[in-house]
């Protein structure tokens, strides 16, 4: 009698476990809301121009700010917000606008949301997955412009790692290589991973234009204090 | 029949493997070469460090340094049109994603009305939907 009421004890457990499941990854996505890192940026452009940045980076997922603090070449605040962007330095500020989806598909936000793996083209209206193979260590899946982008858009193709993301590969619409980047290092904080470095080019007619080292350090996740900077507000001058 | 269909299906698949296997190669990088590329900057963001993120600027005015830094330029704000129409505009695409990475070639190199047309449309939708998200969310959290 003891053994079948504890049998059914489980399966109601089991059941609860199933249902409740969906909801409680969710809830992990959301349990991560604040990214902070240290940044240094080196280029190199084929025109033999080379370039260094370095300071620190804070994001709010729900402020959707990127907030720059640059330390070099010069010390000045880059306020990233929709589709404007703040350059802050001293007293003067100058507004410009940017690319949209700059904030929604940083790195930054597809980590705490969990959507780094595919580089947030899953729940991109833009793209859709053509075709999805595995070759040797790596998942290579492809995905391309819906058909009312298709003119003006090429395919993306992202690869994944040891369940991680390793590359993306941008192609235009005639199909030539513009842009890559390989993830090469991962480091963890709490239950995020993110990306220590990033190798990155960019491509035009097939020939390499310009190549990026990004590197992040010291993360810190869900910090409580420094809100000075996660809820840096511009004010106009 | 069947079996000429089966061979059919196995060359089909044969021919679609290698062509991502090709593609899969457009992903190997040799790592650690690609990092030597960058080595003379890493030398000079120790630099940095070491003299506690002197700006370029102050690092001109040092006899010591200056020479160090004298070939670095000050490069375009990413996420930016200006990034886009100056150098590469991918610089930490990272950053901003492959959406973002294919907006900024597209606002550089195709017909810009047909493009801002597209994408005007695409964030419209996107509005529209989430507010209509929005709404019914509410109406239902009253219930």
């Amino acid at each position: 009698m003891q053994d079948f009421y504890y049998l059914n004890q489980m399966k109601l457990l089991a059941i609860l476990s199933f249902l409740l499941l969906p909801f409680m990854m969710k809830g992990q996505s959301d349990l991560y809301y604040r990214i902070k890192v240290d940044f240094t940026v080196k280029e190199k452009t084929n025109d033999g121009k080379s370039g260094l940045t370095m300071g620190q980076i804070y994001f709010d997922k729900n402020k959707k700010n990127i907030v720059y603090n640059v330390k070099f070449p010069e010390k000045v605040m880059w306020v990233y917000n929709d589709t404007v962007m703040h350059v802050v330095k001293g007293n003067i500020t100058e507004k410009k606008s940017i690319i949209p989806g700059f904030v929604d598909y940083s790195v930054f936000n597809l980590s705490l949301n969990n959507s780094l793996k595919d580089y947030g083209l899953k729940k991109s209206y833009i793209f859709e997955q053509k075709e999805i193979v595995k070759d040797q260590d790596m998942v290579i899946s492809v995905w391309k412009p819906r058909k009312e982008f298709a003119k003006v858009l090429g395919n993306v193709k992202v690869s994944v790692k040891n369940n991680r993301l390793y590359g993306v590969i941008i192609y235009n619409p005639a199909g030539q290589m513009i842009g890559k980047q390989i993830f090469t290092e991962y480091m963890k904080a709490g239950g995020i991973e993110f990306p220590a470095e990033i190798i990155s080019y960019t491509y035009n007619n097939n020939i390499e234009l310009s190549k990026q080292l990004i590197t992040y350090k010291n993360i810190k996740v869900n910090q409580r204090d420094e809100d000075y900077f996660y809820n840096y507000t511009v004010t106009s001058h | 029949m069947k079996h000429k269909l089966l061979l059919l299906t196995l060359v089909a698949v044969m021919i679609s493997s290698f062509a991502i296997a090709s593609a899969a190669d457009d992903f190997r990088l040799d790592e650690q070469k690609a990092k030597a590329e960058f080595s003379d900057l890493a030398s000079l963001e120790q630099t940095v460090i070491e003299n506690n993120y002197m700006t370029l600027s102050e690092m001109s005015t040092d006899a010591n340094l200056s020479s160090k830094f004298s070939g670095m330029v000050p490069l375009n704000l990413p996420g930016t049109y200006e990034a886009a129409l100056g150098i590469p505009g991918f610089w930490w695409g990272c950053v901003f994603g492959p959406i973002g990475l294919l907006i900024v070639y597209v606002v550089t190199d195709n017909d810009r009305g047909e493009v801002k047309g597209a994408l005007t449309g695409c964030i419209v939708g996107t509005v529209v939907s989430t507010l209509l998200y929005i709404l019914a969310f509410g109406a239902a959290s009253a219930l």
